[in-house]
């Protein structure tokens, strides 16, 4: 990464472990990414598959019995030091330093607003304080930009809404609030966690356009976690496909959906509605996603794989392959040839 | 489907109005219209789909149909096992009661809606043992074979929900609303909460049990691709009226009511290439305390007219089997599903 200027942030061989009174539960389990400048990184997983995790590992917003290891390297894009490369995970969480990189190099929106905002701080209070921690000490200039920047996320009236509490706006508007309050350290990296799972489908389309449209006018990357194919078809340029814990499959968005080649990543698209003819069965996983403590050795999708080779899939842990330029798939019976598991 | 089979429910000008009260005196200054002039007829064995964006009112009429909300007024007539056409906003309690043994519900959240400190034995076996339908060795029979029935075994009776994964609290569900051996079941968002593998586990589920059982469902949801998937006719509610009705193929192939064609299109279709035909439509659901004069739609419909903001469109047949609520519904050339 020191080489390639293009690369924002890189994370390498990261596993966040919960240790529990149950044992430990390996959460995020040595994931590896990359992040372009410009570019959009999807995540996309079930529920409980680690992609959350793996993103609050990044900002170290885990609880006190989470242990992190691995590399998370991140490229300084302002300041004395910009350009120069630092390694989150060596960081004090608590340290001054990682207070100036979260909001300030990397911004985060969750997926409800209502649970990220206080309940009891106008929405203004809460993005001056955003822009007062990062950019100027002024409190008066702090409410100009705080206002320019809600216009700019499309909310009418700025100057007024400002002064309302998080729960006088409507879900949509609450988002966008949000991810004002997002940009206004003027981040580099955006993580944008379900940003748009609570909202009607009508708004979720407005909040993706106006994603887009930030992205491209404050030169920031975009690291989208979402449950939804379709929205990764529409948002991102490379796509990280999770399951327990673990990237099982790589690639640029177009290969993903043109030559997916993980047995379970063709078993979840095939699972959507929308690709069954109507009324037909749907080609449904059996099971379920397993719980990351105590899991035996091999592939996590074995026992759901229909796949799966006895005495292969099921002995040692699988690594990733790669099957073509920018196509990586972490299964044992991806060949190299791009047909991945031969399906 | 639609008009060879008889009728199972009939709904006529179904109402439930929230007043919204102000002041000391609690004054009643206007109304919440949350399922405003409802008509619709569900027809034995099919799937009618619902579906609208969160505060459209379908969760309300749904609950409305079974009485777990009372309607402000309006006529629901349920034909039971015996063919005797039942006025169900006007039985009383006793009958009411009986009634319900042949209209059920499955809810959206499989976490809240099982009792924590019951057993799976226990909430299964509950409708038998209210209704007096079973007991003793019979019940524990029956029970056995509800649960098996959805997929779940024999050993599971005595566990606890909280022991579960979302998708089998919801065959948990399914298995009670089963119990009483009902005809027509309400599911309310019953696969949102459910990740993608496991929501076609159950899709598939309702549909093998629609397949043996002949039921008849009301399948509200916000998810398009469900609703297409799973349902035979579907009806799209905006702020507490039907914009339109149709079978589902039609509908989704050729919608007649601009609100549909938003939703159609707003939907991330999963291909990347089709990623330039964006679709965004302006401003935000209405406020049903305060809808917009004329038809409710107009202020984000890009085909609005003068005439839409001060008359409000009725629903009426514009092809057969086909309703629309729009002024302009057989004139404007609406685009259909993007094809993925």
């Amino acid at each position: 990464m020191a080489t390639d200027e293009s690369v924002l942030l890189e994370v390498r061989d990261l596993r966040t472990y919960f240790h529990l009174d149950e044992g430990i539960m390996k959460a995020v389990d040595g994931v590896s990414f990359e992040l372009k400048r410009g570019r959009t990184l999807g995540i996309v997983g079930e529920s409980g598959c680690g992609k959350s995790v793996t993103t609050l590992s990044i900002l170290h917003l885990l609880p006190a019995f989470a242990k992190l290891e691995g590399d998370i390297l991140l490229r300084l894009n302002k300041g004395e030091r910009k350009g120069s490369v630092v390694n989150l995970a060596k960081l004090n969480p608590r340290g001054k330093e990682y207070q100036r990189i979260r909001g300030g190099e990397i911004a985060m929106i969750f997926q409800e607003p209502m649970k990220a905002f206080s309940p009891v701080h106008t929405i203004g209070n809460q993005i001056t304080e955003s822009i007062r921690l990062h950019r100027t000490r002024d409190k008066k200039q702090a409410r100009e930009i705080a206002t320019e920047l809600l216009g700019s996320v499309g909310i009418s009236n700025p100057a007024q809404r400002l002064n309302e509490y998080p729960h006088q706006l409507s879900g949509g508007m609450r988002q966008r609030a949000m991810i004002a309050m997002a940009i206004s350290g003027l981040p580099s990296v955006l993580i944008a966690d379900e940003p748009t799972t609570a909202l009607d489908v009508t708004i979720q389309a407005q909040v993706l356009r106006l994603m887009n449209d930030l992205k491209a006018g404050h030169d920031m990357s975009v690291i989208f976690i979402t449950h939804d194919l379709g929205v990764i078809a529409e948002m991102a340029d490379d796509v990280a496909v999770m399951y327990a814990g673990k990237i099982v499959e790589y690639a640029t968005v177009e290969k993903l959906f043109q030559a997916p080649a993980h047995p379970y990543t063709i078993a979840l698209m095939n699972a959507m509605p929308s690709m069954n003819g109507r009324g037909e069965r749907l080609a449904s996983i059996e099971g379920s996603v397993p719980i990351l403590m105590n899991l035996k050795p091999g592939c996590p999708f074995f026992s759901r794989c229909g796949h799966a080779v006895k005495g292969l899939c099921d002995r040692s842990e699988v690594g990733l392959t790669q099957v073509s330029p920018n196509h990586w798939v972490r299964c044992a019976l991806a060949n190299q040839t791009g047909q991945g598991a031969a399906i | 489907m639609s008009r060879s089979h008889p009728a199972i429910l009939e709904i006529d000008h179904l109402k439930k109005y929230y007043p919204i009260q102000k002041g000391f005196l609690r004054r009643t200054v206007g109304h919440v219209k949350a399922v405003d002039d409802i008509r619709l007829t569900i027809h034995e064995g099919e799937t009618f789909g619902l579906v609208g964006e969160s505060g459209c009112g379908k969760s309300t009429l749904g609950r409305c149909l079974i009485r777990a909300v009372e309607p402000s007024s309006g006529q629901v007539a349920f034909t039971d096992r015996s063919g005797e056409r039942l006025n169900v906003l006007s039985l009383d309690n006793k009958k009411l009661k009986k009634l319900r043994q042949e209209m059920q519900m499955v809810f959206q959240d499989p976490f809240s809606s099982l009792n924590p400190r019951m057993t799976v034995f226990n909430i299964v076996a509950e409708p038998l043992v209210c209704n007096g339908i079973a007991r003793g060795a019979e019940l524990v029979r029956r029970v056995t074979d509800l649960v098996e029935r959805v997929g779940l075994e024999r050993s599971h009776l005595n566990r606890y929900p909280h022991a579960f994964s979302g998708g089998q609290r919801q065959r948990i569900g399914i298995a009670r609303a089963l119990a009483t051996n009902p005809r027509f079941i309400v599911c309310d968002e019953a696969v949102s909460a459910l990740d993608v593998s496991v929501q076609a586990q159950i899709i598939n589920l309702l549909q093998d049990l629609q397949r043996s059982l002949g039921l008849s469902y009301l399948f509200i949801s916000h998810d398009l691709s469900v609703i297409e998937h799973i349902s035979h006719r579907v009806g799209v509610m905006y702020v507490g009226k039907m914009a339109e009705i149709g079978e589902t193929e039609a509908l989704f192939a050729k919608p007649l009511h601009p609100y549909t064609e938003a939703l159609l299109l707003s939907k991330p279709a999963a291909d990347p290439a089709k990623r330039k035909e964006r679709y965004v439509l302006s401003g935000e659901v209405a406020n049903p305390a305060s809808p917009p004069s004329g038809c409710a739609f107009h202020p984000r419909c890009p085909y609005a007219t003068e005439r839409c903001k001060t008359d409000t469109p009725a629903l009426v047949e514009v092809e057969p089997d086909r309703y629309s609520a729009c002024h302009y519904a057989g004139e404007l050339q609406l685009q259909g599903k993007r094809q993925s």
